[in-house]
């Protein structure tokens, strides 16, 4: 190994270089300490992997700092109850969990539904080492986080994980994590975990975690629900979910929330949104603090979202009911002549963004 | 994907020669056109000669 100094000097020299004005750096190496990271991105660095290399992951992790794009992906794109059965097969069965992968290494988790089990079995087959994540909680219905216990890097020293979510009151996010982890209701207790694991309880706010800006909004649904909009770089990525956006004929509908909501995803490169049922079933489900077809289109397109992601789908709709719940979201977005572009993520997809 | 992989150049330069080899094989395999050195010293006159896209350093 070459002395720090001599990598980082080469760094400095490529990078001021008039004839490399377009060649980015990245430094590749043995030292471990957090110190000599934060040293590296001082002189410029445009990402730093550690040693020794992990064949499973480099050209990932090399490819996402080149490109300087972050990696969404979706563990499970379900609401209220994981489902299962050959008509779940398409889009999966899993309950609510999507991560953000950021150049450089950040890696934020959006809600612990049952397809965090996929997304810790997937760190596992990576080898991954010292995974240091944040966990933002959306509100902790159980779809949200039923499946803490079954997360196995949190079994695992070496990893760091700070859950981030609204109380309950004087409920702290710290109570709500481990009790679903009581004796009563589970095996494992939540001392047991080996990785580090603390929390930070979040109310209306803006936080930063390095270069990723991080801005939260109280939600329309029962008990305290944040919305996040992540931005980094330029991009945003708004999580929006559960939501209940009240129709204009219901006593509840309040055109202020609804104003504030569409200010807070302005512009969104994606939008990933609570969109559970359709407008046909929502008639009967009014106060159930989820939201329809015709409603989720309304705030893309108002808000002049790029990306709008189908998200939260009822337990009961088939692959088929999502295919055309899906149909309808892109006819209704063409009926209005939106820019908008319409997905419909699957359980395991990722998009670069 | 693939096909912007191809066009990009990278050039390492690291003094461990096992790493290096492990480097260079990953990223070619990826589509990458890769450059590299186990020395680190005047390389800095190759690497502004090859213009690469990025650079990786030890």
């Amino acid at each position: 190994m070459m002395p720090v100094v001599d990598g980082l000097m080469l760094c400095k020299e490529v990078l001021e270089h008039k004839d490399l004005q377009h060649t980015k750096f990245v430094v590749v190496s043995a030292k471990a300490y957090e110190f000599d990271l934060k040293r590296s991105y001082e002189f410029g660095a445009h990402g730093f992997i550690r040693k020794p290399i992990n064949p499973e992951t480099f050209t990932d992790r090399f490819t996402r700092i080149l490109d300087d794009h972050i990696d969404m992906t979706f563990w499970g794109v379900r609401g209220t109850l994981p489902c299962s059965g050959k008509d779940t097969l398409k889009y999966g069965g899993n309950t609510s969990c999507m991560t953000l992968e950021f150049p450089r290494q950040q890696f934020f988790i959006f809600d612990c539904g049952s397809g965090i089990k996929n997304l810790g079995d997937w760190f596992l087959t990576q080898k991954r080492k010292g995974i240091n994540a944040k966990i933002f909680i959306s509100h902790p219905h159980w779809d949200h986080i039923n499946a803490i216990p079954f997360f196995a890097p949190l079994y695992m020293q070496g990893n760091e994980f700070e859950v981030l979510g609204a109380n309950q009151g004087d409920i702290t996010m710290r109570e709500i994590f481990s009790a679903q982890m009581e004796g009563v209701y589970f095996p494992i207790t939540f001392a047991q975990f080996a990785a580090r694991v603390y929390f930070h309880d979040l109310e209306e706010e803006n936080l930063t975690v390095s270069d990723i800006h991080v801005q939260t909004k109280l939600l329309s649904h029962p008990g305290k629900c944040l919305g996040y909009r992540i931005n980094y770089n330029g991009r945003s990525i708004c999580y929006i979910t559960d939501n209940e956006m009240y129709v204009e004929t219901s006593d509840f509908f309040d055109p202020h929330y609804e104003k504030r909501l569409i200010e807070f995803v302005e512009g969104a490169d994606v939008l990933i949104t609570d969109t559970t049922y359709t407008d046909e079933e929502y008639m009967t489900k009014e106060g159930w603090g989820h939201s329809c077809i015709s409603k989720v289109v309304n705030l893309a397109d108002k808000a002049k979202v790029k990306q709008l992601f189908l998200f939260h789908h009822d337990p009961d709709q088939n692959d088929d009911a999502i295919d055309a719940k899906f149909a309808t979201a892109k006819a209704m977005l063409k009926a209005r002549k939106s820019k908008t572009k319409c997905l419909a993520p699957r359980e395991g997809e990722t998009f670069k963004v | 994907m693939a096909k912007s992989k191809k066009k990009t150049s990278v050039y390492i330069v690291d003094d461990d020669p096992i790493v290096l080899k492990l480097m260079v094989a990953l990223l070619k395999e990826a589509g990458y056109s890769v450059l590299s050195s186990t020395d680190s010293s005047e390389v800095i006159t190759d690497i502004a000669r090859k213009k690469p896209d990025c650079v990786i350093g030890d």
